[in-house]
């Protein structure tokens, strides 16, 4: 359904970011994007929902697609509105609004009336922030703002939501929490969902496909499970040893792998 | 006595036009981050294009209203789609500077139609007043200044708090990435913005001129509307609601009771010496944001 097909971004007309990364979102489906810091995740998730030109970025070759339709050249707003969530990488919550009026921004797009059976909805997923909805977003603890972007993300009735870092900064158990509440909405409304994380076994664990990062290029791609298995990833993703335990960091100096897709 | 409760009713008066004018510059900073130098200079083009359909063109009041109210929507449109778009993206200091050079422009073309001679709106209000036991009187302008300015006011206050296009005024004031990321179209907002920023202030320039008079240097009633917006905190609407009475009231006491003692003109620098003293104090204003931070 959402297709980057060769997509090269550059950022000032000279910083080549991305060099041609082709990924495949499927109808109802949870594909995950994995890679270290810089390797162009974030980058791949602006280009899609059409934000890079508030950092001077542009997409210089290929083209992305969704539902036969180009919107590599559509503005930000014009994508939001065919059903495109992006859904930034560190809380952005708005500050100074309510937790619910962050829920009803989401719904701007929206036409149709039904705005309030929606609130119960997200309400239903995230009971906290049913407490805290006259709460000012901007006082809410990490755990609450990130249950709250993906929340207002939402409201707008999604076909796709892009997810940037959902566990960035939280503890272990709320980041557990999180996702499974997202497989429950998925579950649910069956939103195809692009899943950008560091915490790679968590994404693969959710996700059905995975793609892998690296300097702006796909170096990996296939099946989650395929990934999982995959001795590079567990080496350099999962940091677990030949023998399926914890790697330990006495022997590193000895024995250093190398990655063989280079 | 009575003469204190009757400055206190002329300041207050004064003031909540000071309020509705400062509206203009804290909808268009909240949304973009741009002080808006050219209020002021909106101001008195709203007097002068009244004065233009009323008096030299001979038409009835009303007409007056609705051609003002027109023109000075077209304005604010196309300053918004001429100048300030191509500068999206560009520092906001340089669209800034842009604006004080608008204010100059708008300022020139208006001695250059109607010159530097006082002129004066037809009186809208009859004279005298309502007058409240023996102690104090309340003027028709002021009872009408209180009227308009408050259920302008409170109409605006209803539109940015409760309506969609108010919600998304709100999320463009926070952050305009999320806002594009949600769909709303920034720079409609944006125009919107100054949409109303340049009636109210085109309003409270028609207002107060029936009284005074219009003359170009009128102008200062922007820049005192300034100081009530810093003062009250640029991003704060309740915050100007408060302090343009208040600021208004300091004027008059000290145009009451000050001014002849040293011959005039402190009146005129009060609510500026209360900006100083203020931002001193509180940086952001007395209302302002600020940041939140989570520790």
């Amino acid at each position: 359904m959402l297709r980057l097909v060769n997509v090269e971004v550059k950022y000032s007309e000279v910083i080549l970011v991305l060099r041609g990364v082709s990924i495949e979102i499927p109808e109802e489906k949870v594909v995950c994007l994995l890679g270290a810091n810089g390797a162009g995740k974030t980058t791949t998730l602006k280009a899609i929902s059409g934000i890079l030109d508030a950092e001077d970025g542009k997409v210089t070759d290929g083209f992305i697609e969704f539902s036969d339709q180009r919107i590599d050249k559509l503005s930000a707003e014009k994508i939001t509105k065919l059903g495109i969530f992006h859904v930034l990488e560190g809380r952005r919550v708005l500050e100074h609004l309510t937790a619910e009026d962050n829920l009803k921004a989401g719904g701007l797009t929206r036409t149709d009336g039904n705005i309030k059976a929606d609130l119960g909805k997200i309400y239903d997923y995230f009971p906290r922030i049913a407490q805290l909805r006259k709460r000012t977003a901007g006082y809410l603890s990490g755990g609450e703002q990130q249950m709250l972007v993906i929340g207002r993300a939402l409201m707008g009735r999604p076909r796709v939501l892009l997810l940037d870092e959902p566990s960035l900064g939280l503890s272990p158990l709320l980041v557990r929490e999180i996702f499974i509440i997202l497989k429950r909405i998925h579950h649910d409304s069956k939103i195809s969902m692009l899943l950008v994380e560091q915490n790679a076994n968590l994404a693969l664990e959710t996700s059905g496909y995975g793609y892998v990062l690296e300097n702006g290029r796909v170096v990996l791609d296939g099946p989650s499970e395929k990934i999982i298995e995959n001795e590079d990833i567990k080496e350099f993703y999962l940091g677990l040893s030949e023998l399926g335990s914890r790697k330990s960091y006495r022997e590193v100096k000895h024995y250093k792998r190398r990655k063989r897709w280079l | 006595m009575n003469e204190a409760i009757n400055y206190l009713i002329t300041g207050a008066a004064n003031g909540f036009i000071y309020s509705m004018i400062a509206i203009g510059f804290i909808l268009i900073f909240k949304c973009s981050k741009i002080f808006n130098f050219a209020q002021a200079e909106m101001t008195i083009l709203g007097a002068y294009i009244m004065f233009a359909i009323t008096i030299q063109l001979k038409l009835s009041f009303i007409f007056g209203i609705l051609i003002t109210i027109g023109i000075i929507i077209i304005l604010a449109l196309t300053i918004e789609r001429v100048l300030l778009r191509p500068l999206i993206g560009q520092p906001i200091l340089s669209i800034i500077i842009l604006t004080l050079g608008l204010g100059g422009f708008i300022k020139g073309c208006i001695i250059l139609i109607w010159g530097t001679k006082m002129l004066s709106l037809p009186p809208l209000f009859p004279k005298g007043g309502v007058h409240l036991g023996k102690i104090a009187t309340l003027s028709y302008p002021h009872i009408f200044f209180f009227l308009v300015c408050s259920s302008l006011i409170l109409l605006l206050g209803i539109y940015y708090h409760y309506s969609r296009g108010g919600l998304a005024m709100r999320v463009t004031a926070d952050d305009t990435i999320v806002a594009r990321l949600l769909g709303i179209k920034v720079t409609r907002v944006l125009a919107m913005a100054w949409v109303i920023a340049s009636l109210v202030g085109a309003a409270g320039g028609i207002l107060l001129t029936t009284v005074t008079g219009i003359h170009y240097t009128a102008v200062e009633v922007g820049f005192k509307s300034m100081a009530v917006a810093l003062v009250g905190g640029l991003e704060s609407l309740a915050g100007v609601i408060v302090i343009g009475p208040f600021l208004g009231i300091v004027e008059t006491l000290v145009a009451g009771y000050l001014d002849p003692l040293v011959g005039g003109g402190l009146s005129e620098v009060a609510s500026f010496f209360v900006l100083l003293i203020v931002l001193i104090f509180r940086p952001h204003g007395i209302f302002g944001w600020k940041t939140i931070e989570r520790i």
